[in-house]
């Protein structure tokens, strides 16, 4: 099975623990990982600010980086589930169709492909699970709240089996942290108070640390959290999970 | 002209056809005991249940909790206590002061605590509304779950109207704070026959 | 003319109203969750619900002159309307025609799309909105803020002082049991006074020519019962094919919108009463043009139930006034830019594509869908932003080559480290003004990737 390592551009440039996590993590499961090194965006910023067309290209320069692999693994719900839903734009070749359907998000690959659900981690920490849109309904890694029906989460599957956590239940389980791509520059005032609210719910219930399957959320929620100087902090979940004693 | 104009560009504009999707009724049963369920609906929309053997009962209690009471209509037979002349009856206006408004109601819906009436249980649509005070007589095994099988039970309805009532008329519009007795009837008491 | 965007940011100046207002929508949202939960199969009725819509827009000229004959066969006389003009005109006429000045309305957000107030208002009618929470905009002289509590914006104290200023109320401190009675006591004599009486509709069945009128406070029915005169106006898109498929809508619309199994009255308008009069008018006014919105069309299925904006983050952090739209928040938002792509080209950036909206709607409208690819069509069709356009496309072509992402990857990271604040600020003043920016470590993944692995 080879895996294709998938690195959104601002993970790669702000976050790089982020990457070496998720890197390390698949390793660990004897997975022949790679990290093509002309990759360069999933083509987001451009498409969800209405412009698609100008990341057709891009859109292509990622499947001619990626079809090769088995599977293709992102620690970002929101790029996996562009690649998923907005890739239709381009000719849909047999290596469109392939990466389209093999990529997935960490936590998703690591529970639904490996099927394995401890990793021996440790976080003896209060965190908070701040649910990141795109990966909870959009690629269904857990049951959003305003659905009916029986509860599921391949996130809190993983968090549960950490060892010393305690896993803080919020006010509002799932409700949307305001950075939205450009949506956080074009619609400042909201974006920011919807970061403020999501940051005092997880403060309210004494969290120590914010976690999530999208970076994109932590480094908005960060960028609130450092400017007024908080008492709390932000980690990726795949760095959590790659966490031992 | 508008007519035709509107329904051309709909022709041109319409999807390809789609199947009309089929209801099982049965599927959405939950078994749960109907009068309980009903009782406990009625009351969470501000409605009252009251319990009676049969019509004389009924009287009496209506007689002893509206006695002072001098401007009622009831419309259910066997329970005589209007005080107004139907037949002076032709419009809203001269029903403004009504104070009190009983009718038999064909059946309730557990799920929601709505009971349907239709023209045949009263003479002049606004007298459930304009009352001040409304009492629904109900059958109790006259309950079905829900509103799919409401609609099994009206599938020959054929009358000029009718409305599904649950509870008394009602607002939340001053900061969501609920009001109960908004235009409509203050209270609505629905008293089960056995 | 202000955009989204500015209004919203007036709309968190201040800080205690907005948490205000976002609570309050919050608390409804939770009560649907409570009462939906409580329904077996719920996400079926949402399933069969856009089942039986989407069918009924494939075949809804069809549906549309069955409604029409049936109604016709009832006892209404039918009347359609291509636009909101024509609409208006409509309506004028037959009140006219019964010589009916004083005209009672209950809830209807199609009159309201088509300005029939004013319109009508200016003819010399006098026109009173008689629910509760329309009444007091009425009365403020304002929009609703929202399509199902069109007063939520709307403080105790501010309805008290209006009260008093336009009820002649005494000052309450905002008791909404004093000011309740005395808005039925005021409308009672309105409802008595009037000779006709508008209403909106719900659902329309085209099987049995029926219209049916949701509310709470009875206003409907006491409007229509106390007149002779009732005109019902609907658009194209409320039709559904039988009675029973009321059984679903129903059972769905008073959850989705207000967290309760069903609203206190649920009314069917068949035939009219005894020497009453009973008109229909059905409205155009874009629907069938945004019909062969293949994209698009799915917004039809709307019920007006407002779930959408009770549970949008953003809806309920700026307010239903913020959209300048007639209908606001998610919904709102795809359906307006049907009618003018410019005036209304913020709202589908108005949003973070949470996709709550999509999940709630009872008719599974794909809301979040349609606002990704509205921003495509206003891109395309607006050029207002260039600047915008020109960075996306240098973002792009940086993206879509490995050589210069790298090169400029190096240059940002080397930026950021060196370069002064002040410059950098002004570039992103909207990220930095409230977010500090990453910190920038030594070395890129890539780097790392490089030194540590890649042989």
């Amino acid at each position: 099975m080879t895996v294709g390592l998938f690195i959104p551009c601002y993970v790669n440039q702000f976050y790089p623990e982020v990457a070496i996590a998720s890197l390390e993590l698949l390793e660990k499961q004897g997975l022949k990982v790679e990290y093509p090194i002309n990759q360069t965006c999933c083509g987001q910023p451009m498409a969800n600010s209405g412009f698609e067309n100008f990341a057709k290209k891009t859109y292509e320069l990622f499947v001619k980086n990626f079809y090769h692999y088995d599977y293709i693994v992102s620690p970002s719900g929101s790029c996996v589930y562009h690649v998923k839903e907005h890739f239709d734009i381009v000719d849909q070749t047999d290596e469109v169709t392939h990466v389209r359907s093999g990529i997935y998000e960490i936590s998703e690959f690591l529970v639904k492909i490996l099927k394995k659900e401890n990793f021996n981690s440790y976080f003896p920490h209060r965190v908070g699970l701040h649910q990141s849109c795109h990966g909870l309904r959009g690629l269904n890694l857990g049951k959003p709240s305003e659905i009916i029906g029986e509860e599921y989460s391949v996130t809190k599957k993983l968090l549960n089996n950490v060892k010393g956590i305690e896993i803080v239940l919020l006010e509002r389980e799932d409700e949307c942290c305001g950075f939205g791509g450009t949506f956080a520059v074009a619609e400042e005032a909201v974006s920011v108070k919807m970061g403020i609210d999501r940051i005092n719910d997880h403060i309210n219930q004494n969290v120590e640390v914010i976690t999530a399957t999208d970076m994109s959320c932590l480094m908005h929620l960060e960028g609130i959290i450092r400017k007024r100087n908080l008492p709390i902090k932000v980690k990726h979940l795949v760095e959590i999970i790659n966490n031992t004693m | 002209m508008n007519r035709e104009s509107i329904l051309n560009t709909i022709k041109r504009n319409k999807p390809l056809f789609k199947e009309l999707p089929e209801i099982i009724v049965e599927n959405f049963k939950k078994g749960n005991d109907l009068l309980e369920s009903f009782i406990k609906n009625v009351e969470a929309t501000g409605g009252k249940v009251v319990f009676a053997n049969n019509k004389n009962d009924v009287t009496l209690y209506l007689k002893n909790r509206f006695k002072d009471f001098d401007n009622i209509i009831s419309l259910s037979e066997g329970i005589d206590i209007t005080t107004i002349n139907p037949d002076k009856i032709s419009s809203a206006k001269e029903l403004d002061k009504l104070e009190l408004a009983i009718l038999d109601a064909q059946f309730g819906v557990a799920e929601n605590g709505a009971v349907w009436i239709s023209d045949k249980n009263t003479y002049h649509r606004s007298i459930p509304f304009i009352a001040l005070h409304l009492v629904l007589i109900l059958l109790d095994e006259e309950i079905v779950e829900n509103m799919n099988e409401a609609y099994e039970r009206l599938a020959s309805f054929n009358e000029g109207y009718g409305v599904f009532i649950s509870g008394p008329s009602k607002t939340a519009d001053i900061e969501q704070s609920l009001v109960i007795g908004a235009q409509g009837p203050l209270s609505a008491t629905i008293i089960l026959i056995k | 003319m202000i955009d989204h965007p500015q209004a919203a940011k007036i709309f968190n100046e201040d800080v205690e109203r907005v948490n205000w207002h976002d609570k309050s929508l919050w608390v409804v949202r939770q009560k649907r969750d409570k009462v939906a939960s409580e329904v077996k199969g719920w996400e079926t009725l949402r399933s069969l619900a856009s089942g039986i819509k989407a069918h009924t827009l494939s075949n809804l000229d069809e549906y549309l002159i069955q409604f029409e004959n049936q109604a016709i066969k009832n006892g209404a006389k039918v009347h359609w309307a291509e636009n909101a003009e024509e609409h208006n005109k409509i309506v004028f006429e037959i009140l006219n025609e019964h010589n009916a000045k004083n005209v009672v309305k209950s809830k209807s957000m199609l009159t309201e799309e088509c300005g029939l107030n004013h319109y009508l208002e200016k003819k010399g009618i006098d026109i009173v909105d008689t629910d509760l929470g329309e009444r007091i905009v009425q009365l403020a002289k304002e929009p609703p803020s929202h399509i199902v509590m069109p007063a939520i914006h709307k403080k105790r104290e501010e309805i008290d002082e209006l009260f008093h200023q336009h009820l002649n109320t005494e000052l309450s401190g905002g008791d909404e049991v004093y000011l309740t009675r005395e808005a039925r006591k005021h409308l009672r004599q309105k409802f008595l006074d009037a000779d006709g009486a508008i209403t909106g509709v719900n659902f329309a069945v085209a099987e049995t020519g029926t219209i049916v009128v949701c509310t709470n406070e009875g206003n409907a029915d006491m409007g229509v019962h106390s007149t002779k005169l009732h005109i019902a106006c609907m658009g194209i898109e409320k039709i559904i094919p039988s009675q029973k498929h009321l059984g679903i809508f129903l059972r769905l619309l008073a959850r989705s919108a207000t967290g309760q199994p069903i609203t206190s009255y649920s009314s069917h308008f068949r035939s009219p009463q005894k020497g009453n009069k009973f008109h229909i008018i059905i409205v155009d006014n874009g629907r069938s043009k945004h019909l062969g919105r293949p994209d698009f069309r799915s917004s039809l299925h709307c019920i007006r139930c407002g779930a959408c904006m009770n549970t949008c983050p953003v809806y309920r952090r700026s307010g239903g006034h913020s959209y300048n739209a007639t209908i606001p928040g998610p919904i709102g938002s795809i359906v307006s830019p049907g009618f003018d792509l410019n005036k209304y080209s913020s709202l589908p950036f108005a949003s973070s594509l949470c996709g709550s909206c999509a999940d709630i709607c009872p008719v599974k409208i794909d809301i979040h869908d349609q606002l990704y690819k509205w921003r495509q069509v206003l891109t395309e069709k607006i050029h207002k932003n260039r600047f915008k356009s020109f960075v996306m496309f240098i973002a792009g072509f940086i993206f879509a080559r490995p050589s210069t992402y790298r090169l400029s990857g190096k240059l940002a990271n080397i930026s950021l480290r060196f370069l002064p604040k002040s410059i950098i600020d002004n570039l992103i003043k909207g990220w930095t003004r409230e977010r500090m920016l990453p910190e920038v470590p030594q070395s890129s993944f890539e780097g790392w990737y490089k030194k540590n692995r890649k042989t």
